[in-house]
């Protein structure tokens, strides 16, 4: 049993010895400086306005996205949800505009930079623990729901909300992939 | 090193992307770690960082140079942080596994502490990161994180009571 006393010092000497610097796991950079290009954009060009109808597809492609979104996660959760969901939630949602000619340089450029980053990993995908056996129906639907995305950003290119949100998707799948990869290789 | 940052900071203010990246090079690991110490979870740590980074580019302009670089960068960072963890505080949920995940990278020696501070409560967390590591003072820490004065420094004492008790035990 030790005192409080040297209790206080080990802490403090633990702390003392703390790294100044922890480096991220992957690199942030291409998602960084997509960010920077959009943050240029808006100081120094301020956008056009646009005809209220052009915000008719990306408030429907928000709302599919936002409905989608629910049910993403209790498939999740819930192993039974999904095989209801496999019934019900075939892909609806036209994918072109993944490959949209309409899409910003920015948002092309996070889309090309993450699919080289998932196929890279996905390389590296030899064991598929159980724990992950729908890992292919998961990726569909966030695939599913990166496409909403993308297709709204064809109508409003340079929005920074659409922008985060495309790199949020993007970051929870590289982090999926990479969490299947290393339980597949410890197992 | 540093008449170089002076340069690079200086190329950045005038919107050069390619010296904005040598700086995001050279302090990407400071400003993670803070990130990461506050929020306990890498897709959070990895988001605030780079908000970080956004923020700066945005304010560089008026950045004068009345304290260093790094200082400047360092208080935007914890600020980034902080505005994320109040955000979700009341969502978050650290598991065994996201603290595991996110010290791959860290020397075993520090490893221990580290995920000792990470597995905190999230508010005893934040101020103790901000306190210990950081060093803010409870007033300070108090207006950052919309809490009392008061408040920081229970949550700071039982943080530390926290960590002397994981200590102890191993």
């Amino acid at each position: 049993m030790k005192t409080d006393q040297q209790l206080e010092q080990q802490l403090e000497q633990a702390l003392q010895e703390l790294p100044l610097e922890i480096q991220p796991s992957r690199d942030l950079w291409p998602e960084l400086s997509a960010r920077l290009a959009v943050t240029e954009q808006q100081t120094d060009q301020p956008l056009p306005e646009q005809p209220k109808r052009r915000y008719w597809p990306a408030i429907a492609a928000a709302v599919m996205l936002g409905l989608m979104w629910p049910l993403w996660q209790g498939i999740n959760n819930n192993e039974d949800m999904l095989a209801s969901a496999s019934q019900s939630a075939e892909p609806q949602v036209s994918l072109s505009a993944m490959n949209s000619k309409n899409l910003s340089p920015v948002a092309s450029t996070l889309l090309t930079e993450f699919e080289r980053e998932k196929s890279r990993q996905l390389a590296q995908v030899t064991v598929v623990p159980s724990e992950f056996a729908d890992f292919q129906r998961q990726l569909d639907i966030w695939h599913q729901a990166t496409a909403q995305v993308a297709f709204a950003l064809e109508f409003q290119p340079d929005d920074p909300k659409l922008l985060k949100q495309l790199t949020r998707l993007q970051q929870q799948q590289i982090q999926y992939i990479s969490r299947l990869v290393r339980v597949g290789q410890m197992s | 090193m540093q008449e170089q940052v002076n340069s690079w900071v200086a190329q950045a203010q005038k919107g050069d992307q390619n010296a904005f990246f040598q700086l995001y090079q050279q302090f990407k690991g400071r400003v993670y770690a803070v990130c990461w110490r506050l929020l306990a979870e890498q897709t959070q740590a990895e988001d605030a960082c780079q908000e970080a980074f956004v923020r700066a580019w945005q304010q560089l302009p008026s950045f004068r140079g009345d304290s260093s670089f790094s200082t400047w960068l360092h208080t935007i960072s914890s600020r980034a942080a902080v505005d994320i963890w109040r955000k979700n505080k009341v969502l978050r949920l650290v598991t065994s596994d996201d603290v595991e995940q996110s010290f791959e990278q860290v020397e075993p020696v520090c490893k221990s502490i580290e995920q000792a501070i990470a597995r905190l409560p999230a508010q005893a967390r934040a101020v103790f990161v901000l306190f210990a590591i950081e060093g803010y003072q409870h007033d300070e820490i108090a207006e950052l994180l919309g809490i009392a004065e008061g408040s920081s420094k229970a949550q700071y004492h039982r943080a530390r009571q926290l960590l002397k008790g994981w200590i102890d035990e191993n």
